[in-house]
């Protein structure tokens, strides 16, 4: 049927554990969306990922039915299980808490580039790259 | 319940799970997804939360939606909450580490908005009383990673209060009741109206469009009737084929006037999943067909076609709708600036122009065919 976007909206939550309690209650609450319904499907399709954070982006029409969209994992949680570390450095100026090679960033962002706001790989290899650098992980 | 669930302390895992114990209360509606008729009390009586087990019937499901709405009351008993909103603008290549910090400290995640410049707005959302102590943690952890990228914008915190509101529901009241055309009456499954002699349609707003609000929606439903009312003139039967049904708003609309055979075809299997939930609602489950079918995998001809698509389906796939009609086509989607290029090649290819309403953004009509 004929669609009008309203608004598209972007969140990070943890798969298998959306509730209408913020941010997806405010975030979608003042466009009119079944929150609920959002709740219910957005848990069905992550069931398998319990806890682990989803970029997901929800397109809202004018008759506030509405679709949403998996997105790539967070650069990150690749950068994490890359480096096989549970955590990023809570101090990332001064504690480095893990190690990339440049090869190990560039499949992240070839991954990634889809979903980032970068216009070419190397924009998006400047971004995983910063990101792995306010996680305390060195690229070498 | 099915003598597999009778009896048996249910543990699942309820995925919008607001505490680690819930309680089940005495249900007394039919459900809605399966007829059951009434559900056992269980009083205030409390589960521990497990997986939900692999065989799990349908009975079950609807025990979960009762228990949404014990949740849901929680949820209104809680509005004594305070939040703080808070908006930290960072460069792009920070916004995942900010993301997970705020996760870490108990956010439940984080809303994204671009800035410009390279820049992303990420809002949080914690506790008030939790804020307070978070603020200085995350004051901190910002200025250590604004150290990194020193020829970078220094991340920005913005907060502002949030009054705790009933979510789960309060986006119900954007939906209320319509009349529509002589003889319809659209509403949401939660409010019961008056029929005043309407045909009433039971539209659940969800994944799929055709909600019953949208102008081309509402221009539809009124040159159906339109449509359905020339036939009956002749036949108290007539078929119809919902090309792009969406919700199956047309499709239950049409039987409701009095369509028989009725197909309700979408390419997407979501819009499917939404169009049988809605026929179930409207007690038409055996009598509209919902098949998952592109316009050109439809086969047969139809009385009416109604197509709500898009300009450049509508262009795509004129010539095989009009094959499709026997008596009426309803073309509608289109924006009012499209509107004429459209209908154009409709009328080039034989098709008369019986009504046609352009509203304020969107135009529709309804052709019929020579017989």
């Amino acid at each position: 049927m004929a669609k009008k976007v309203m608004a598209n909206v972007k969140l990070q939550i943890p798969g298998a554990e959306a509730k209408p309690s913020p941010p997806v209650g405010p975030a979608l609450g003042q466009h009119g969306v079944n929150i609920m319904e959002f709740c219910k499907a957005f848990n069905a399709q992550t069931q398998n990922q319990p806890g682990v954070i989803i970029p997901v982006q929800i397109t809202i029409f004018a008759d506030r039915s509405f679709k949403f969209e998996l997105k790539t994992p967070p650069a990150s949680y690749l950068l994490k299980k890359a480096a096989g570390i549970d955590k990023g450095s809570k101090e990332p100026n001064r504690d480095k808490v893990g190690r990339l090679t440049m090869a190990q960033i560039e499949d992240i962002a070839k991954l990634k580039m889809q979903d980032l706001n970068a216009k070419d790989l190397e924009g998006a290899v400047k971004i995983i790259m910063g990101s792995a650098r306010s996680m305390g992980i060195e690229v070498v | 319940m099915n003598a597999a669930c009778r009896g048996r302390s249910f543990t699942y895992s309820c995925p919008l799970a607001v505490s680690p114990e819930i309680a089940i209360r005495k249900g007394g509606e039919p459900c809605a997804e399966c007829g059951a008729q009434s559900w056992r009390s269980r009083g205030r009586r409390a589960f521990r939360l497990r997986r939900r087990p692999a065989t799990v019937c349908r009975q079950v499901t609807c025990l979960k939606l009762e228990i949404f709405d014990v949740m849901i009351a929680r949820a209104m008993s809680c509005s004594d909450k305070k939040w703080t909103a808070v908006d930290i603008t960072v460069p792009d290549e920070l916004s995942d580490a900010v993301s997970v910090f705020c996760h870490e400290h108990g956010s439940g995640g984080v809303v994204l908005a671009e800035e410009g410049a390279g820049c992303t707005r990420l809002t949080a959302y914690f506790l008030s009383d939790r804020w307070q102590q978070i603020h200085p943690l995350l004051e901190d952890y910002l200025l250590r990673l604004g150290t990194l990228f020193p020829d970078r914008p220094a991340p920005v915190i913005r907060t502002a209060p949030l009054k705790d509101e009933n979510w789960a529901v309060m986006w119900k009241d954007r939906f209320t009741p319509r009349h529509i055309g002589e003889g319809l009456l659209v509403t949401p499954p939660w409010i019961k109206p008056e029929s005043h002699g309407r045909h009433v349609i039971v539209i659940d707003p969800g994944e799929a469009f055709g909600t019953g609000t949208h102008e081309t929606t509402q221009g539809c439903l009124i040159l159906l009737e339109h449509a359905a009312a020339c036939l009956r003139q002749d036949s108290e039967r007539f078929s119809l084929l919902d090309a792009g049904c969406g919700s199956g708003i047309l499709a239950i609309a049409g039987r409701k006037l009095g369509a028989e055979p009725v197909l309700a075809a979408d390419n997407d299997p979501t819009a499917i999943e939404s169009a049988r939930k809605n026929l179930r609602l409207n007690d038409l489950a055996g009598e509209v067909r919902p098949e998952c079918l592109a316009v050109g995998e439809v086969c047969g001809a139809y009385d009416v076609v109604a197509a709500n698509l898009d300009p450049m389906a509508l262009r795509q796939n004129g010539a095989r709708l009009i094959a499709l009609a026997k008596r009426f086509l309803i073309i509608a989607g289109v924006p009012k600036d499209q509107w004429e290029s459209v209908k154009g090649p409709f009328l080039d290819k034989g098709l008369s122009l019986e009504e046609e309403i352009v509203g304020q953004e969107w135009g529709c009509g309804l052709f019929s065919k020579s017989r």
